[in-house]
């Protein structure tokens, strides 16, 4: 007879407690990564409805160590399904630029056309490359994090920041 | 989550900025940039959950759906149903006021069942999965195999392969273990019993305790009854029961009785617990049988 459920490490399937905690843990970072792909904050965040609602269903076969790495599969999977050749237009939120009174008007400008820039030249990277390069530089993953949760050799997490780095650079450097 | 992040503020300085190599530029944006939520965390989890519910609700329409096709042979869906239905009809086991009754289980268990009690069970079910109701009071020698429950209107016991009573009648559950370990379920609450404990249901919590006549508790089988500071009017309701009498009390609230009796002699049994709570009894028409305290 069992009662209750001790946690087992190597045990089965997600109850709605673990489902929840998964949720807590990794909604945002999710969020983030479908955001990184798609520059839409609608996307993102109905594609992790979805990939969170898949793991539901899925849930008993579920093990809580590999929960992560599955979460972004899935999500990976239902976006480049969904939105194969989309527009790309970033809108990411410039904390440098809240809040802040600057000396010039034409210095302000100047400021704002770079981040412009900036979003731009990161909009029309490579998918793949983006996605890492952010990951790393915007939630602050670890090139070890984001191989395991990608299903990814390190090497591979490198190079692909090695091309998004080159990339913004020659970018930047050209137009500015 | 969030971890700080150093944004000097000289940076945008335009001295400070004109100074920055197209790296620093990049890096000092970059790990500026913070991506837009439309709803937070906590409505975002709210919104699955009731994705979930709905799915719950859908699931079943889908479900009809791929049964569609099965339909198609509906001779032979008629015939398997009329044989489910044959196979699926419960089995009530009664015992009757008045009498006991022994009923061996199809798994080879052993169910004493005391008067004006019930067990209701699926053959073809309980093969499967050893489930059975409980109504009124039974005494149970489980076979060693898989979980064996037993429902009744207050809760569940489950068990494994062990001897144990079930007492259940009006709002009262009593379950005694006699040997093994039983689990009982009720009004949300859990509890463990091994042998020589007893678990019972007090004005709704779930309650265990040693039980101190451990070897008394199922002597109900061999008609010998016994009660440990039980409401009065319960224990003439268990003579109404093993003798199949109409008993009516007057006055005996709040009174309790610890003794036994036996099943055998009526006026014996009346005797026996009258005598030592000082009431009066009346036997009219052979079954009627009025109870009231003495005079003084």
């Amino acid at each position: 007879m069992k009662i209750g459920s001790d946690k087992n490490q190597a045990e089965t399937g997600l109850d709605q407690v673990g489902f929840a905690q998964l949720f807590d843990a990794y909604y945002d970072e999710l969020q983030h990564f479908i955001f990184f792909k798609s520059g839409d904050t609608e996307v993102a965040e109905d594609i992790i409805q979805d990939a969170f609602l898949k793991l539901w269903e899925i849930r008993s076969t579920v093990r809580i160590e590999t929960a992560r790495a599955l979460l972004y599969t899935i999500a990976t999977n239902l976006f480049s399904n969904r939105y194969k050749r989309m527009k790309l237009k970033f809108k990411l939120q410039s904390t440098i630029l809240e809040d802040r009174t600057f000396e010039t008007p034409e210095f302000e400008m100047e400021i704002k056309e770079f981040d412009q820039k900036l979003q731009r030249v990161l909009s029309g990277l490579n998918e793949n490359n983006r996605t890492v390069f952010l990951m790393n530089r915007i939630d602050q993953m670890t090139y070890n994090e984001i191989a395991a949760n990608l299903n990814l050799s390190v090497k591979a997490v490198e190079k692909r920041m090695k091309k998004a780095l080159e990339h913004i650079r020659k970018e930047i450097d050209q137009k500015f | 989550m969030e971890k700080n992040r150093h944004t000097n503020s000289q940076i945008l300085s335009k001295t400070h900025f004109d100074h920055l190599s197209t790296d620093e530029k990049i890096e000092t944006f970059v790990q500026a940039y913070r991506v837009p939520q439309n709803r937070s965390k906590a409505e975002a989890f709210q919104v699955l959950q009731s994705k979930i519910e709905h799915q719950h609700v859908e699931k079943p329409v889908r479900n009809l759906r791929v049964y569609w096709s099965a339909a198609a042979s509906i001779a032979l869906v008629a015939f398997l149903t009329t044989l489910y239905f044959y196979q699926s009809k419960p089995s009530q086991i009664v015992a009757d006021k008045g009498s006991h009754l022994d009923y061996t289980l199809p798994d080879g268990s052993i169910v004493n069942i005391n008067a004006d009690s019930k067990i209701i069970f699926t053959e073809s079910d309980f093969t499967k999965k050893r489930i059975l109701k409980l109504e009124g009071e039974a005494f149970f020698s489980v076979q060693k195999g898989k979980p064996f429950e037993v429902e009744t209107k207050q809760g569940k016991i489950g068990v494994l392969g062990t001897t144990f009573n079930v007492y259940s009648r009006n709002q009262e559950l009593i379950v005694t273990c006699l040997t093994g370990k039983v689990q009982v379920s009720a009004k949300q609450q859990n509890v463990i019993i091994v042998a020589g404990e007893k678990a019972e249901l007090i004005s709704g919590s779930l309650q265990k305790s040693p039980n101190t006549a451990n070897e008394k508790v199922a002597g109900w089988r061999s008609g010998e009854f016994h009660f440990e500071s039980a409401p009065l009017i319960s224990i003439f309701e268990e003579i109404e029961r093993q003798f199949n009498v109409t008993i009516t009390t007057t006055g005996l609230e709040n009174r309790f009785f610890t003794g036994d009796f036996t099943n055998k002699n009526l006026a014996e049994t009346l005797e026996t617990v009258c005598l030592p709570m000082e009431l009066d009894y009346e036997i009219t028409n052979g079954n009627q049988i009025g109870i009231k305290p003495k005079k003084e």
